[in-house]
């Protein structure tokens, strides 16, 4: 077994050296030379973040239950290791057992947000890995990608040998046996490739070609193989209460992002809110049963020592069986002293009250995201959340003790006006003189809100793909519009990030000729471009340039309905008809009621599964 | 019936780059791994009582290492030993856990000095240095540039090395350390080096704390060790 070792001075004198130390709680130890097969699973960001993910801990620990199979973990190098890894020339390795990633038959990366694709392309050049999929040969190892930029693999189709579209615990069994059969009979990696078009929920960019008309929009995607799908479907468990979860976690020996036992209540979302990319693609909505859940917090308690435990989903407050859950963990884990964790809550009597019964809590800010600032733009986008509850959920909030509040809210929103701008203004202030009108007593302190407004970008798979997105310039104009019309002092408004917000804005929409542009960023040095060290916007415009890539065509155009998309050739399960449709109630303020309110057909019903059964017993018709 | 605890535990290669704060989250969650009663702070924000001896510099690797824990219920201690061992990470070796007499003093107050070993990278460096060790034990003053509160002060630190040795490859030092008069290693290195006209890069260095001592009646113990323990 090759064994990369970091020289002793390298390591005292880098940042965190214990980046690169692994040996953390529950760490799978496996002799690397018995592995059939070995997995390098990359995090293309640093280890404090990578080890907040919850899909890593859920993938490693699903693949590790293979006796075949051997998965290690592989992060970014921080910038100061970088340097010194390549004055020393000493390869990019994984954590458990220090081998460089070229052992690995599969080199994996999970694409959780578009602005890691330079770290992609660096990890993989650390490795001494080529970097386009054509200029790699049966001695490299299968680079594969999965997460929720995969939905877009487009702009990563040159350096990707296949993309894993949908949820990981579905297909990989499928995907390793497969690997194993054809490198048994002595099959090459070419021949797996292919075989891999007989398998559900894998995309092999190799196999399919992209034509553009001479206005440089798509003409078609087509496949060149007679097995490639025309369409391929994402893959999604259908049984979420019964799908694997690891009955232990990863415990990080230093401080990380998000530490803390997790546990996933539900899958999708029935609100289809029309910016939100992931309510869409995660659809359907597949809950857990609370009986379940309090096992795997045991389970995981058990295996971690861990202080909190968290509730993720991606809108708590809409998971049916909430209060008995948080009852039943208040009940078991209040008395061992372990917290409890509720981010994206509804700000409701309930949770109000749920939040003074969770023991230790200090009164931090209560969250809300109310998105737009007028009754109008939240029903453009969906957002069903009115003023009147925005401002009786801080009123129980400051009731109850608390004087902090943080508001999330987007600019850039299709059909903004001024008025919209100036709305975000009003509504904070409606909520500082809501607080003023408690008793005296009752406000020991002043009452601090923060107003955070994000650039927006349209993702595909939402009502808005279409959409142009507005250039950096027209962010900060109306962006400093909304500041200047604040006057209390206790409003503070911020708003960052124009520039990375436009560059995502490309990636998310890109397709195939984006590769170059990327190479060249990573070329002129452009990594952890979400890190404000290391964010060079000056070389990302020079790197479109070089590239014969107007980045504006894919972030501030305006697209028709019948354009081909590049990512047409995906399915998630919601429709184009129906994201049409949605684009439509859009333009005319219409909302659209939720999944258990009604059944709006958005295609999710072909996964039989979920939340979507329901409609199919009360006999909803099938009209996707 | 609360009770208090003396762990003396290794920290090994896997762990030497976990900071203080780190190491006390990791016996903290070991502790709840090991489904130890841990006893809490009163007040607004409740914390475990669970307290680690004098920080070890970054890189630093040790042997005997040592926290005061308190349990809400009294257990004895090789049941303690036995569940702690189960659970505790690559590189934390369980050594020792000691019940305390009551009122003892804390395991960061109670601390004279410490043991290091330290390794060269290369072979010159240990004759030169081992040459002019006893010139340099000597003086009866060595000044350094030591970290005060505020600055960088030239202070006699002649007080504060107790015995340095040669081994093989490197030096044995006994220093000062504890909350009144503390010497760090790496000064203690910086000053020889500077008096045996050479230099070495401490990052290069292996060192190792091997154990802190107490003083009690004018001898050295192990901090776990005397009339702090329950069987004295």
């Amino acid at each position: 077994m090759n064994q990369v070792k970091i020289p002793d001075e390298v390591l005292m004198a880098v940042t965190k050296p214990a980046r690169y130390a692994g040996h953390e709680i529950n760490m799978v130890k496996k002799d690397p030379d018995e592995a059939e097969i070995r997995f390098a699973f990359c995090f293309p960001d640093v280890y404090e973040i990578g080890m907040s993910n919850l899909g890593l801990q859920i993938l490693y620990y699903f693949l590790n239950r293979r006796e075949d199979t051997y998965c290690e973990r592989v992060f970014a190098p921080w910038g100061d290791m970088e340097d010194a890894m390549r004055a020393r020339q000493i390869p990019l390795f994984s954590l458990e057992t220090g081998s460089p990633l070229r052992d690995f038959d599969f080199v994996g990366f999970t694409l959780q947000y578009e602005m890691c694709y330079t770290n992609v392309l660096n990890m993989l050049d650390l490795s001494g890995i080529a970097l386009r999929r054509w200029e790699r040969n049966e001695d490299d190892p299968v680079i594969l990608c999965g997460g929720t930029c995969a939905y877009n693999p487009e702009p990563l189709a040159d350096f990707v040998d296949v993309f894993y579209l949908g949820e990981g615990e579905v297909q990989y069994d499928a995907f390793l046996d497969l690997y194993k059969e054809n490198k048994r009979s002595g099959g090459s990696k070419a021949q797996f490739l292919e075989k891999l078009l007989a398998l559900d929920g894998f995309y092999v960019p190799q196999f399919y070609d992209v034509t553009y008309h001479e206005d440089g929009r798509i003409a078609a995607i087509t496949p060149n193989h007679p097995a490639a799908r025309a369409v391929i479907q994402k893959v999604a468990v259908s049984d979420f209460d019964r799908s694997f979860f690891p009955d232990k976690q990863l415990v990080p020996l230093i401080d990380v992002v998000h530490d803390r036992v997790t546990l996933e209540v539900f899958r999708g979302c029935i609100r289809g809110c029309r910016f939100c990319q992931a309510g869409f693609v995660y659809r359907p909505v597949r809950e857990r049963n609370a009986e379940t859940l309090v096992k795997q917090a045991e389970s995981l308690y058990d295996a971690s020592g861990h202080e909190e435990i968290s509730l993720v989903s991606l809108s708590t407050s809409d998971y049916t069986q909430f209060p008995v859950l948080a009852d039943k963990l208040m009940c078991e884990f209040a008395e061992k002293r372990v917290g409890l964790s509720l981010p994206s809550l509804r700000i409701d009597a309930f949770s109000v009250d749920l939040m003074h019964r969770i023991q230790g809590v200090r009164k931090s800010a209560l969250t809300f995201a109310p998105e737009a600032g007028t009754q109008r733009l939240r029903d453009v986008i969906n957002k069903n959340l009115t003023e009147e509850e925005i401002l009786s959920g801080c009123r129980l909030a400051f009731e109850g003790g608390w004087d902090r509040v943080k508001l999330y809210f987007m600019i850039g929103l299709p059909t903004e006006t001024d008025e919209d701008l100036l709305g975000i203004r009003d509504l904070t202030e409606k909520i500082v003189d809501e607080y003023y009108q408690l008793p005296k007593e009752q406000r020991s302190r002043p009452v601090s809100i923060t107003a955070s407004a994000s650039c927006f970008v349209p993702k595909p798979f939402t009502p808005f793909q279409w959409d142009a997105q507005e250039t950096p310039e027209s962010f900060g104009e109306r962006a400093r519009l909304i500041k200047r019309g604040f006057h209390k002092k206790q409003i503070r408004f911020q708003y960052h990030e124009t520039q990375l917000s436009s560059l995502e804005g490309v990636m998310a929409r890109g397709d195939r000729r984006l590769g170059q542009a990327i190479y060249l960023a990573w070329k002129s040095g452009c990594k952890f471009d979400s890190w404000s060290e290391y964010f060079h916007y000056d070389r990302w415009l020079a790197a479109f340039r070089e590239a014969g890539v107007d980045p504006a065509f894919y972030a501030n155009r305006k697209r028709e309905f019948d354009e081909v998309l590049p990512w047409d050739h995906i399915s998630v399960g919601v429709t184009k008809d129906f994201l049409i449709r949605e684009r439509k109630r859009a333009a005319a303020a219409l909302t659209t009621p939720n999944c258990r309110q009604e059944c709006s057909h958005c295609g999710a019903r072909r996964f039989n599964s979920g939340l979507c059964r329901q409609w199919d017993a009360k006999g909803g018709g099938d009209h996707a | 019936m609360p009770e208090k605890y003396r762990l003396r535990f290794t920290k090994e290669e896997p762990v030497r780059f976990l900071g203080h704060l780190d190491m006390m989250r990791l016996l903290q969650r070991s502790a709840r791994r090991a489904r130890l009663p841990l006893a809490y702070s009163e007040g607004f924000n409740p914390h475990p009582l669970l307290f680690l001896s004098a920080p070890l510099p970054l890189g630093m690797t040790s042997g005997g290492e040592y926290a005061d824990m308190e349990l809400s219920e009294t257990i004895p201690a090789g049941e303690i030993l036995e569940r702690l061992l189960a659970v505790l990470p690559e590189g934390v070796r369980l050594l020792a856990v000691t019940r305390l007499r009551p009122r003892v003093a804390s395991v960061m107050a109670d601390v004279s000095s410490a043991r290091y070993t330290l390794l060269f990278p290369n072979e010159t460096v240990p004759e030169l240095v081992a040459a002019r060790l006893p010139a340099f034990l000597a003086q009866e003053t060595i000044l350094a540039e030591k970290k005060t509160k505020r600055n960088l002060a030239m202070t006699d630190i002649r007080p504060d090395i107790w015995e340095i040795r040669p081994v093989p490859g490197g030096l044995e030092m006994l220093l000062a350390a504890g909350p009144e008069r503390s010497l760090k290693a790496s000064l203690a290195l910086a000053a020889l080096c500077v008096f045996a006209e050479t230099s070495v890069d401490w990052n290069a260095c292996r060192c190792c704390r091997e154990n802190l001592y107490r003083r009690q009646d004018g001898i050295l113990l192990p901090l776990d060790e005397g009339n702090v323990a329950e069987e004295f």
